[in-house]
């Protein structure tokens, strides 16, 4: 019954943007996440989101997709607005109690939640649009441009690549040894929750322990097709970039000299920290 | 006791595009003392159906009755369904996690709130059945055990349980010949002894049709057929449509039938057809087959 | 003919608990290139050892084993060796690495350090070798066991081996996937000419090899043609083996007097055999 879920938020369609080489995207992502740090009006911030819209309108996922990502931390947002909204000094505009609502607290929560929301749908849309395989080659090349962590790019992105290969595996498994301890009269429902805890041992134990022997077979295997690590290593796929990812660069640096841009305009500073 | 299915489906992931029914109104019961084998391809339903019968999953449409009372549903009383109805999964090795082999095998009695002399009462006769000596291994750890020792160990930590119903889901599945045997023999035992109903999950129609009084063939979530095993592998024809195979013996009785030796071509049994073709060797006059 | 697998006085010792124990005794065999050897015993036979000694993923105690000439010992020949034999374990799940079927078949052969082109031309043919060619994209969790083991073997296929080894490649899987791998086995042993070393404990299985080896106690105990075996019946009872339903009924019906010979293996055989003139 596990066998169909995806894994991760992959949204499997067609797309221009589902299409570009990961590495386009995770540079992308990763320069999008830095530049909304430049942005200090609300020229820069609406810049950020044309772009971002402009990026989802093109990746043919539902918006309702898109913003899923963001219900998961919209308690975050709501405290940051918050904090933001009281403890920001400027013109009082309201006193309720000892706390105080200034002008620029609304902006800069604003500005916050914003920025914020950008941050989330920003790389969620990067997982949304490269599958989970997709995004461990991109990062093994990305890696291997960083010094210091250049060696160990193969070995991380091996590690990823077994473990996305054995999610479905070990749920599937998970789920039969729960239920053959249900059959021996295990009660996984009811208790608090520290009753809870303890009744979970007879399904992790086992599930370790599978774990493990699955772990040394499959050692046993990659040794016996000759895997001795990422040296002299090729590929059946060698990433490569082709005339929209060239294009995808290009927008990307356009999108940053303008938000930089948009820093000097004649505009209201606000104070965000 | 009696299992009752009435007109069961089972869907699973109802609603989503990977919709699919495991089982189409599958109706049928199980009586006291039977021993059912059910024999059927890999996503043919054959693992949907048994978990209806102990309450892991309750059937999207239909109904199941234990001795008449409604069990699917909220209402159901699910933890008496699984005291009364054992269900050994396929791999039940991979179940075991405690240290010693007792306190594995004393889970499920623990779980029923038994008292601890009853437990060890249990425990004793459950390795007993599995041929486990209770003194040489109740203090030593499952997981030093051979795979068909574990299988064994594991296998006893639903007999422990006592239940009514015995369900086994591929018990010998990856065992050598010999451990094969071993657990075959604890359960017909079981079986004879104890009046245990069995209900037993197989690929292996040779097995089936050495310990089954009845044979439920299944195929694409549905009962072909539901006979005496001698009805049932007689159906040679009806058996290779869904691409199951019958008992290799019944094949050599046909092919021998055909050769003009005068047998009796429904026998699936290595020892009826021993005695079956010396009979006909015996008799034959004018025959193309060897005399003697 | 050439020897494709050369065993010299085999010994394998190892320590469990502190306690030492020899999984194979004093073992000598040879494999001839294209031939198909079954190799039969009963769990603790040592007969998953000699696979795992076979491939170099463990050490002989005592004496060696050469593979197309190059000693198992040799720490510089180890990876030539391994792409010259290659292994198909049991579990199907727990030798594919990659989650996608093409990707899985090419991790050999990236290992080796195979040009992508070339890499893209292996993956293609072996994947056609087994028939698996429309299920290139597909995600293992989504296959059969059957299916899986077919994968398996095309990713070692596509390491291009002369000797593929099969410990128990089909003990996990039901009758129907049983057979679409043990088909796909002989059809590589004959099309291919690959040599086979098949591993099992159903003796069914290798009725059809040229050559049959049964181990006891990390030892043969007997080898022959599967007719010259198969006709020992008792013996092999003795070491509890299963002997086929067919060959055992025909003992029987001879030890009553009746003038067939041993090692019957098929229905067809044992119907000529009772019935000559028909």
């Amino acid at each position: 019954m596990f066998k169909d879920i995806t894994i991760g938020q992959y949204y499997p369609v067609q797309s221009k943007i589902h299409d570009l080489d990961p590495r386009t995207k995770i540079v992308y992502t990763f320069v999008y996440i830095i530049i909304l740090f430049f942005a200090n009006n609300y020229v820069g911030y609406a810049l950020g989101v044309a772009f971002l819209g402009f990026l989802i309108a093109m990746s043919n996922i539902p918006l309702k997709f898109v913003f899923k990502s963001v219900k998961a931390i919209l308690i975050i947002i709501l405290i940051t607005v918050i904090l933001n909204v009281f403890v920001t000094p400027g013109n009082v505009l309201l006193r309720i109690g000892a706390l105080k609502v200034t002008d620029a607290g609304l902006i800069n929560a604003a500005f916050m939640a914003i920025r914020l929301t950008l941050l989330i749908i920003g790389t969620s849309l990067m997982t949304l649009t490269t599958s989970p395989i997709a995004l461990t080659d991109g990062m093994e090349y990305c890696m291997k441009v960083i010094p210091g962590v250049r060696s160990y790019a193969h070995e991380l992105s091996m590690m990823m690549t077994i473990a996305l290969r054995f999610i479905p595996t070990l749920m599937e498994e998970a789920d039969k040894i729960m239920k053959a301890q249900k059959a021996r009269g295990a009660d996984f429902e009811t208790g608090g929750i520290l009753k809870k805890a303890k009744n979970i041992v007879p399904i992790l134990v086992p599930l370790f322990i599978g774990s493990f022997k699955r772990a040394d077979e499959l050692a046993m295997a990659m040794e016996a097709r000759c895997y001795r690590g990422g040296n002299n290593r090729t590929r059946l796929y060698e990433l490569e970039y082709d005339k929209n990812d060239k294009i995808a660069y290009i927008i990307t640096a356009v999108m940053v000299a303008m938000i930089i841009a948009s820093r000097f305009l004649p505009l209201m500073r606000i104070p965000i920290q | 006791m009696s299992v009752q299915l009435i007109d069961v489906s089972h869907i699973y992931a109802q609603g989503t595009p990977f919709e699919f029914a495991a089982l189409k109104d599958i109706h049928f019961s199980i009586e006291k003392d039977e021993f059912i084998g059910i024999i059927g391809h890999t996503g043919s339903g054959k693992s949907t159906l048994i978990q209806h019968l102990n309450g892991l999953l309750t059937p999207t449409q239909g109904s199941v009755l234990v001795d008449g009372v409604e069990m699917s549903g909220a209402k159901g009383d699910k933890l008496a369904l699984r005291r009364k109805v054992g269900l050994v999964f396929q791999y039940a090795e991979h179940q075991l996690f405690e240290e010693t082999i007792y306190k594995d095998i004393a889970f499920g009695p623990k779980n029923l709130g038994l008292t601890e002399e009853e437990i060890e009462n249990r425990v004793k006769d459950a390795m007993e059945v599995v041929g486990l000596d209770f003194d040489t291994y109740k203090e030593r750890s499952p997981f030093e055990l051979s795979g068909g020792q574990m299988r064994r160990v594991a296998i006893a930590g639903v007999l422990s349980m006592k239940p009514e119903i015995l369900i086994l889901d591929e018990p010998t599945a990856g065992l050598d010949p010999y451990g094969k045997e071993d657990i075959l023999r604890s359960i017909n035992q079981l079986h004879e002894k104890q009046q245990t109903t069995v209900v037993l999950v197989s690929h292996n129609m040779d097995e089936v049709a050495t310990l089954a009084d009845r044979v439920i063939v299944m195929s694409k979530g549905q009962i072909l057929m539901d006979a005496p095993p001698a009805e049932v592998f007689t159906q040679v024809e009806k058996l290779d449509e869904i691409g199951l195979s019958a008992p290799d013996i019944l094949y050599l009785m046909r092919a021998l039938k055909k050769a003009g030796l005068d047998v009796d071509d429904k026998i699936f049994m290595p020892e009826e057809a021993k005695e079956d073709i010396l009979r006909a060797l015996k008799s034959g006059e004018g025959k193309p087959c060897l005399k003697i | 003919m050439q020897k494709a697998i050369e065993i010299k006085n085999l010994q394998y010792k190892y320590d469990r608990d502190e306690e030492e124990i020899t999984a194979i005794y004093d073992l000598s065999l040879d494999i001839y290139e294209g031939e198909f050897v079954g190799i039969i015993g009963h769990n603790g036979s040592g007969k998953s050892t000699l696979a795992k000694l076979i491939n170099g993923i463990i050490m002989p105690t005592k004496g060696d084993i050469f593979v197309y000439g190059m000693n198992t010992k040799d720490e510089n020949m180890i990876w030539e060796i391994r792409q010259k034999a290659g292994i198909v374990f049991q579990n199907p799940d727990n030798q594919i690495v990659a989650t996608i079927v093409e990707e899985d078949v090419a991790f050999g052969p990236e290992n080796l350090g195979v040009e992508p082109s070339e890499i893209r031309k292996r993956v293609d043919e072996a994947l056609e070798k087994v028939r698996m060619s429309e299920f290139k994209d597909r995600k293992p969790h989504q296959l059969s066991g059957g299916q899986k083991q077919r994968i398996a073997i095309a990713g070692i296929l596509a390491m291009e081996p002369r000797c593929i080894i099969f410990d128990e490649a089909t003990a996990m899987l039901d009758p129907s996937g049983r057979e679409e791998v043990l088909a796909c086995i002989k059809q590589l042993n004959k099309e291919n000419n690959t040599t086979v070393v098949y591993i099992t404990h159903y003796m069914e299985e290798i009725v059809e090899a040229d050559r049959v080896v049964v181990l006891n106690q990390g030892d043969i105990l007997m080898q022959g043609t599967p007719k010259e075996v198969f006709a020992r019946v008792e013996e092999l009872q003795s070491v509890f083996l299963d002997v086929p339903n067919i060959t055992n009924l025909a003992h029987q019906l001879k030890k009553e007097g009746l003038a067939i010979p041993e090692g019957i293996l098929t229905v067809d055989e044992l119907v000529k055999n009772l019935c000559p003139s028909s």
